[in-house]
């Protein structure tokens, strides 16, 4: 077993006598990558936003969690310390990328801002390093993006825009939460290529939360099935869609033979 | 007995343009598309190829440039005011909206909702009716008083779907699916199995309108392949996802996300893609 | 409505206008003397058992006259703000379905209408219809008629593009019912809540058009009017304008704290409101 990047171990996630997750176990090695799998209301967003600090207001983890990213306890992190963890060392990308840009500002600036900011970068170095970060996003065109606002963009440019930023500051881990779930199927197939991509190139670690298990199998090694706030399997990809255990695993897998179009390519 | 031979919805040669002035575009350029008693058709097309406007003209929600929009055998396409009314009344094109939150009055007991055709239409036993239609969808008949806040989202996904056989006589129906609010497999599945269940013997033809082609492709009996305004490849769903022949939609099949391991590799997409830019080039 | 209830500052408010609803309807039954009558014998008198709020320059009982004035004020200010309903709603609601054209004049004209001022507007209209409170109110509804007009547009806009409107218009359902189906529900509280403000404006505006003698005839008594006399006669009677400037400043302070009563039990989550 590869060096542990993120350990969760125990993570509760409860809002006043509610528990909205129970006892999550989880690890994601240097460089590897972990899907989780569930609908919504599963807690496999919470989970996420436990491990970067963000719950909702009235959410809280559990006494016995512990979250343990590179050796620091995320847990017993003080206010004042998430800045260097949260964008520098995990970066994250949602659902709806429109949502997380401002308007009224050019992407490039956007993304520019947060190298010179963050990353202590001059102007012109900082526009630079924009140009490649889109380059390497696979956004056509980097300079003209870097220019362009987010309202002039697509879905899946928007997304890579964003992908960038959350890269930027080159770090261990990127979480991504339904981040393909808003776009058409030939475009979500780009972006799940970049974020393998992205492993391979920089040995970023991967977190990847979707509803759709063949999606999360397409990219990632290791796989958690999460429902109602627990973790009903886990294993390897090949696992899981192979030889469910759980009856609810099998559901999933039976649905896409069923509807899905691999029920024409098995009678083909 | 339905004839077989003649389409319930047949559209031949449509051409729509939306928007005003010098921002007017075409987004339709000319789309055959038909549907039969008892069939399923699903209408594959991602953003921007044009589905939503096809399923609104269908409805006549837009005008028409060129070409005709024909329900069993009536054309429709120029319907307006009160002969596109009655013809609305009349029930013969039924809607299904993906998003049951955006296609249910939030200030209106479901009830109320399901039974607005009815109402419209002045109809009598207007409660019994709405009773019927929630059982048929697997809904408790006392929901009918409840708000669309008040239920859980699959029970709303029913309700909406509730309201077209609610309506006694319906042949064709078109579902839209809406992408910034894609509901999770299993409820879609379970959505398309009652939709798959109200085919209603052979009198219904339905058209599923969706971006994903791996979410409806078991319950469809043919599907047409919608790509910047055309039909670039329609027939059985079988023959299209196993031999396709456009290279969209092999990009398209070659893209869905699968559990047996069966996409495209990057390679093999990238030539498609390659292919489709020198399709538009020329 | 009933949420209405619970909110304190809303209950105060209602207390405060069913009062002066109750002095409207019952006033003229309940004056001790007439209030046209005048006594040269008792000019500018304090308050005494005869007159309990003192005379006035004419020797008219000032309590008297508070009484009949309340009923010809409020009326005055609830013409206006009924005028302004229906001269701004009726469009605002057709704005959103009659297509460009009309919307495009409509918005004009309310545009128009804002830029007026209101004083000389009013003073314009009655000396067109005549000098009478019930033209000096129609021209203030006119006026105030753009802000119906824009409350309902913006409540109105967002329902006629929703999915269920548009459900309803595919099950063949002519405009009027969408209208009175999906969109009149969504318009009507914001529209509530602004009647009750503007009913306090335009008791402002009713006031400072009597005090200024416009859509008043000399004898008939209201706020403002008595105000305005009371104030020519300060130094004889220091007191006397206390009593109508508190009668103002307590209906309209209460129509505002309606509003604002109104405006927090509709912002407040309601059951039709979706859960996450």
């Amino acid at each position: 077993m590869p060096e542990p990047l993120l350990e969760i171990e125990d993570l509760s996630v409860t809002a006043g006598d509610r528990t909205l997750v129970h006892a999550v176990d989880a690890t994601v090695a240097r460089g590897g990558s972990l899907g989780i799998v569930g609908e919504s209301g599963s807690g496999k967003s919470l989970t996420c936003r436990s491990v970067l600090g963000i719950l909702p207001p009235g959410l809280a983890t559990g006494p016995r969690t512990a979250i343990r990213f590179d050796g620091i306890d995320l847990t017993a992190l003080a206010p004042r310390d998430w800045p260097s963890i949260r964008g520098d060392r995990i970066g994250a990308v949602f659902q709806d990328p429109g949502s997380y840009l401002t308007p009224s500002m050019t992407v490039g600036r956007q993304l520019g801002e947060v190298l010179r900011v963050r990353g202590g970068l001059g102007r012109r170095e900082a526009r630079d390093r924009a140009v490649d970060l889109f380059a390497a996003t696979g956004l056509p065109e980097p300079a003209r993006v870097y220019g362009q606002y987010p309202f002039e963009l697509s879905g899946g440019m928007l997304q890579r825009a964003l992908i960038a930023i959350a890269i930027c500051r080159e770090p261990d881990l990127l979480i991504a939460d339904e981040a393909t779930t808003a776009l058409d199927v030939t475009v979500q197939a780009e972006v799940l290529d970049l974020l393998a991509d992205l492993r391979e190139r920089h040995g970023l670690a991967l977190v990847l939360v979707s509803h759709d298990l063949a999606v999360v199998a397409q990219v990632c090694d290791e796989v958690i099935v999460m429902r109602d706030g627990e973790v009903l399997e886990r294993g390897t990809a090949a696992e899981v869609l192979r030889a469910p255990r759980h009856a609810y695993t099998r559901s999933l897998v039976e649905a896409h033979a069923r509807y899905g179009i691999e029920r024409f390519r098995s009678h083909a | 007995m339905p004839d077989r031979t003649s389409p319930l919805l047949k559209v031949r040669d449509l051409a729509v343009s939306l928007g005003r002035g010098r921002a007017r575009r075409e987004i339709l350029h000319g789309v055959d598309l038909t549907v039969r008693a008892g069939e399923i058709v699903g209408l594959i097309g991602e953003t921007g190829s044009g589905k939503t406007t096809l399923a609104r003209t269908v409805l006549g929600l837009n005008r028409v440039d060129r070409g005709t929009v024909r329900v069993e055998s009536r054309p429709v396409h120029g319907l307006r005011g009160g002969a596109l009314r009655a013809f609305r009344r009349a029930g013969a094109v039924q809607y299904v909206f993906q998003d049951p939150l955006q296609s249910l009055d939030p200030d209106l007991p479901l009830g109320r909702s399901v039974g607005e055709a009815l109402e419209v239409r002045r109809e009598p036993g207007i409660a019994e009716r709405v009773a019927d239609a929630l059982r048929l969808v697997g809904l408790d008949p006392d929901l009918a008083g409840r708000l669309p806040g008040e239920v859980s989202g699959g029970q709303r996904q029913r309700a909406a779907i509730a309201r077209r056989p609610v309506v006694r006589r319906a042949p064709a129906a078109a579902v839209r699916a809406n992408r910034s609010a894609r509901s999770t497999r299993r409820t879609r599945t379970s959505v398309l199995e009652l939709l798959a269940r109200l085919r209603d013997g052979n009198r219904v033809g339905q058209l599923f309108i969706s971006h994903d082609l791996g979410s409806v492709a078991g319950v469809t009996d043919r599907v047409a392949v919608l790509y910047r305004g055309h039909v670039v490849e329609t027939g059985p769903t079988a023959q299209v996802v196993s031999a396709p022949t456009h290279p969209y939609t092999r990009l398209l099949i070659g893209s869905a996300p699968t559990v047996d391991g069966g996409g495209l590799g990057r390679a093999e997409r990238a030539a498609l893609r390659a292919e489709l830019v020198g399709k538009a080039a020329s | 409505m009933g949420a209405v209830l619970r909110h304190r500052l809303g209950v105060a408010s209602l207390v405060v206008l069913a009062a002066m609803v109750l002095l409207g309807v019952l006033g003229p039954l309940l004056a001790p003397q007439d209030p046209l009558v005048q006594d040269p014998s008792a000019l500018l008198q304090g308050p005494s058992a005869a007159h309990l709020l003192g005379t006035d320059n004419l020797g008219r009982d000032v309590f008297s006259r508070l009484l009949a004035g309340s009923r010809l004020s409020l009326l005055a200010a609830l013409e206006a703000v009924a005028v302004g309903l229906v001269l701004g709603t009726v469009p605002g609601l057709l704005s959103v379905y009659l297509g460009r054209v009309f919307e495009w004049v409509t918005l004009r004209v309310m545009d128009a209408f804002v830029t007026l001022p209101f004083l000389v507007f009013a003073v314009a209209m009655t000396a067109l219809l005549g000098n009478g409170l019930t033209q000096a109110m129609f021209a203030v509804g006119i006026l105030i008629s753009p802000v119906f007009y824009r409350v309902t547009r913006a409540a109105a806009f967002p329902v006629a593009g929703s999915q269920y409107v548009e459900a309803a218009r595919l099950t063949g359902a002519p405009a009027w019912f969408v209208l009175r189906r999906h969109v009149w529900p969504k318009v009507l509280p914001a529209v509530a809540v602004s009647a009750a403000g503007l009913l306090g404006s335009s008791l402002v505006i009713v006031s400072s058009l009597t005090f200024l003698g416009i859509g008043i005839q000399p004898p008939e008594p209201t706020w403002g009017g008595m105000l305005a006399t009371d104030l020519e006669y300060l130094y004889q009677r220091p007191t006397a304008p206390f009593v109508p400037a508190l009668l103002i400043i307590l209906t309209v302070g209460a129509c505002n704290g309606l509003a604002d009563a109104l405006r927090d039990v509709i912002g407040a989550p309601r059951g039709g409101r979706v859960r996450a």
